[in-house]
């Protein structure tokens, strides 16, 4: 017959089990902080290079999957003990005893579960750090937002080719310079900006000649024409006709159609 | 575990009354009591091991008996033998135990007696068992050999074998006493012939209590894993050890390591507990090679060097 467990090893095991719990949530949290800090930071960079802005989630989801499985697997007891020398050893042994009953066993599970009550769980978290990362965090959001209606990808474009041109034209040494040097390190060629592009606003054939602004998204209306009057002819055209449609004919006998025309007759009167 | 703490102040407090300083040793024979074990003591002549021992056996009313070992120390001397009883006209063998019959057994300057003499203590060390002829006895609990020898005239000796070292353990170094000791001793036993008296700390019976509680102190598995590291480590250094320790090493290490704690006053044991008792358990049973000893190397400086090297 199994003996039955004791009430000191059930709480010395909720103990144990309220640590790693604790511990684990903290590393959940740091983890998913520092993956979204990485996001922001590759989101923005490759916002930049107007490169695939969603790629930025790649090395954010592997580094929180890793960091995650890291700090899950690590000895919490350890970090437990690190924090708090009144447990040095203890926890450990405890831990590793924890089937055993004795006197000597016993006082020692009394013991930790005693000198748990002082354990803070915030002193397992770095406020400085955490402040730190959550600000940086905030500021680079903020900066996400607010660079987004200034079109930050072409204008570093263009800083860059006005460098690029600056560089090669003063060096003189290297014809490949400018717009064209910054396009290859790019990657890229043609700008692919639709904003002030006038050919792109067209109806049928005709283009019309109206300023898409780049920044506030207006139409200036004082470069639309009037709109035409078009007067189509009232004929219609040969080759649009008519045909009747075919109609169902049930094939019913003679001296029974007045019979059936009485019927629907009367279906129609009622 | 409080009581038991305050049971071994009171030891410390006890022996400190005859015996002026050497902590260290009182604790470590002490470790040895608790893990019923036997215990060598090694130091030069003067420095109180057998007032040491003495004393101890008074405080835990244990019966102490004594062996002056010689070279014509005959095993019977210590075992016992039979003789010869009239009784109501009828001769009889009656058997005589010998000094062995005892609780705490000092047997000085062992490496004085014969090997033959030596091993008689053999059995008696290790199966805590008697035989005489043909008859087996049992000796009484608790039962311990703490044995005393001379680093120094080494000549007409008979240096324990390497087995019978091993049933040790642990192998005490009993050192000079340090400046202010020394004063302490002389103005203590150079004006009066004193005969003091202790007091009786723990009884028989509370020993066997404690030695039981020995074996009940947890120890963590990486710890675990320490010890065995320490000792298997002795016997991966060929360029510094000829011969490491036995697996009974590991098993004195842990045993002694959780005397320690429970000396101490803690009911886990330590880092601490292994790295202190590493030295004594393990400065007997192993033996350097000529490179080592021709760099004036010692065993305690070996261990030193196996312990830094196990994390």
């Amino acid at each position: 017959m199994p003996k039955p467990i004791s009430i000191k090893m059930k709480k010395f095991k909720k103990v144990i089990k309220e640590i790693n719990f604790t511990l684990n949530n903290i590393i959940l949290f740091n983890s998913f902080l520092n993956a979204f800090l990485i996001f922001l930071i590759i989101y923005i960079s490759l916002s930049l290079f107007n490169f695939y802005q969603r790629y930025a989630l790649v090395p954010a989801a592997l580094y929180f999957i890793i960091k995650l499985y890291k700090g899950i697997k690590e000895k919490h007891l350890i970090t437990v003990e690190k924090k708090y020398p009144l447990l040095n050893e203890r926890l450990r042994t405890a831990r590793d005893n924890i089937k055993m009953e004795n006197p000597v066993v016993d006082s020692l599970k009394s013991d930790i579960i005693r000198d748990m009550k002082h354990v803070e769980v915030s002193s397992f978290i770095n406020q400085k750090n955490i402040s730190f990362k959550t600000l940086l965090s905030i500021i680079l959001c903020f900066l996400m937002i607010f660079s987004a209606p200034f079109d930050i990808q072409n204008n570093v474009k263009s800083t860059a080719d006005n460098i690029l041109d600056f560089i090669y034209t003063n060096g003189g040494n290297n014809t490949n310079g400018g717009k064209q040097g910054l396009e290859k390190m790019t990657g890229s060629g043609i700008s692919e900006s639709i904003f002030g592009d006038a050919e792109i606003a067209q109806m049928g054939d005709e283009k019309l000649d109206m300023i898409i602004k780049q920044s506030g998204y207006e139409i200036n209306l004082d470069y639309a024409k009037e709109p035409e009057r078009r007067e189509f002819e009232e004929l219609f055209p040969d080759e649009v006709f008519t045909t009747t449609a075919d109609v169902y004919e049930e094939k019913i006998k003679e001296d029974q159609q007045e019979l059936v025309k009485t019927y629907f007759l009367k279906l129609t009167e009622n | 575990m409080v009581k038991n703490n305050e049971m071994f102040n009171s030891l410390y407090k006890e022996v400190g009354k005859i015996v002026v300083g050497q902590k260290e040793v009182i604790e470590q024979i002490l470790i040895t009591v608790l893990c019923d074990a036997n215990a060598l003591l090694e130091g030069y002549p003067g420095l109180a091991k057998t007032l040491a021992i003495k004393t101890m056996a008074q405080i835990m009313d244990l019966k102490f008996s004594r062996i002056q070992n010689t070279p014509d120390l005959m095993p019977s001397d210590i075992t016992g033998t039979y003789i010869i009883e009239e009784t109501s006209g009828k001769r009889n063998f009656k058997f005589q135990p010998g000094p062995i019959f005892a609780n705490i057994v000092l047997a000085d300057e062992i490496n004085r007696a014969t090997p033959k003499t030596q091993s008689a203590m053999l059995e008696a060390m290790q199966e805590k068992q008697v035989t005489v002829g043909n008859k087996t006895f049992q000796l009484d609990k608790p039962f311990f050999v703490l044995a005393t020898q001379n680093p120094i005239e080494q000549e007409g000796t008979y240096p324990l074998p390497e087995a019978q070292a091993d049933r040790f353990l642990l192998k005490i170094r009993v050192g000079y006493p340090t400046y202010d000791e020394e004063v302490e001793i002389v103005d203590k036993y150079a004006f009066h012939s004193i005969e003091k008296k202790v007091k009786l700390i723990f009884n028989k019976n509370e020993l066997i209590h404690m030695q039981e509680l020995v074996r009940q102190v947890p120890i963590a598995n990486d710890l675990k894993k320490r010890v065995v590291s320490i000792v298997t480590e002795t016997r991966k250094h060929p360029n510094l050890i000829e011969y490491g320790a036995s697996p009974r090493a590991s098993i004195g290490l842990v045993l002694a390591s959780k005397a320690r704690a429970l000396v101490k006053g803690r009911n886990y044991v330590s880092k601490d507990d292994i790295d202190t008792m590493a030295y004594p358990i393990l400065r007997h049973r192993i033996i350097l090679n000529f490179e080592a000893e021709r760099k004036g190397m010692s065993t305690d400086d070996a261990i030193k060097e196996i312990i830094s090297k196990v994390r």
